[in-house]
């Protein structure tokens, strides 16, 4: 039960984000820095196509989309391997295991205020990391400071929403 | 190109998240212990709720029957009025008496409906006469420290303590 409560709450939601900023935030970063340094956007601009629109919003949707999917898969995984461990391994009765469960975790409470909480973080790393890309200086090293400022920024956001969110979700 | 093959790995990923929610939502949830018969409200106050929390269930001999819709404060007797939903299939005399129980002995607080001998049935909207707050657990340690303390108090009471009032009493 407190796996699944905490996974489904907590972990599931900020351990997806933060993975998801350092893989998915950094390649974003990276790529819009490198159209940035190699003059693809603004070479987009002459060719009147709008950068924004072809190139962010469509990555923007995308992490969107993707983290409250990952953040699902991680806390599925994590609650079959609770199970694993401790049905499988120290020999608690399944029944009591998903009876416990059921009993502490509430579907609207803890699964839908999850699945909220990583899509707001979907918005805020992959703004952020399209942000970097966008204001990085078109130079390699400009470029490698903006993916870096990625993680950083991205993770700490993604901290500090936690607690703010978690304070507005579970108070009462 | 490989388009169809990322389309085909991206319908897999949704998928894939999409079973994740739904054993989120139906195996470590409790989902799948909602019903969604047809119910009817019923109202009860109490002195006390202790912990009793919205959505907790309402059971009659151990048999979840229905679940707590809502709380409030009575503003005239200041006393909590519970509402619940029975569920329509189970019906009650209108004399049954609700308790606030918990399951085992911190567990989660529920409440116990018994049923009573009355030949009427309660109906919707209708009214719990009889209630019984919740034990508050440090109400009990007080009253038993207090009934321990004034037990000790007596008897002993003139060895240890030196009060003017001493000698009288023990005698």
């Amino acid at each position: 039960m407190l796996v699944a409560l905490s996974l489904t709450r907590e972990l599931g939601p900020v351990i997806t984000a933060l993975l998801f900023a350092g893989r998915a935030g950094t390649s974003l970063t990276a790529e819009i820095g490198l159209m940035k340094a190699g003059e693809q956007l603004a070479a987009m601009e002459v060719m009147a196509v709008d950068p924004i629109r072809r190139v962010f919003v469509p990555r923007f949707w995308g992490g969107v989309i993707a983290m409250p999917v990952l953040a699902a898969v991680f806390s599925m995984v994590g609650i079959i391997g609770g199970w694993v461990v401790g049905v499988l391994l120290i020999g608690i009765d399944t029944g009591a295991f998903w009876s416990q469960m059921q009993n502490g975790v509430d579907v609207y409470n803890d699964v839908l205020n999850g699945v909220i909480k990583s899509i707001i973080f979907g918005v805020a790393v992959t703004l952020i990391a399209l942000y970097e890309g966008w204001q990085a200086r078109p130079t390699p090293e400009g470029v490698a400071r903006a993916t870096t400022r990625t993680v950083v920024t991205g993770s700490l956001a993604v901290l500090g929403l936690d607690f703010l969110l978690t304070a507005l979700m579970f108070s009462n | 190109m490989s388009n169809e093959k990322t389309d085909w790995w991206v319908g897999l990923f949704i998928l894939l998240g999409a079973i994740a929610l739904s054993f989120l939502a139906l195996r470590a949830g409790n989902l799948s212990s909602f019903s969604f018969a047809p119910t009817y409200a019923l109202s009860a106050k109490f002195d006390n709720i202790g912990g009793l929390k919205v959505r907790a269930p309402v059971k009659s001999a151990g048999v979840v029957v229905g679940r707590v819709a809502s709380i409030s404060l009575d503003e005239k007797t200041f006393q909590a009025v519970v509402t619940v939903q029975i569920e329509k299939n189970y019906r009650f005399p209108k004399d049954s008496s609700a308790k606030i129980l918990t399951s085992g002995l911190l567990g989660e607080q529920y409440i116990g409906l018994e049923a009573g001998g009355d030949d009427a049935n309660l109906v919707a909207g209708g009214t719990l006469q009889f209630t019984q707050s919740a034990i508050v657990l440090e109400s009990l340690i007080s009253q038993f420290l207090y009934s321990s303390a004034e037990k000790q108090g007596t008897p002993q009471g003139t060895e240890s303590a030196p009060a003017p009032k001493s000698p009288k009493l023990s005698q």
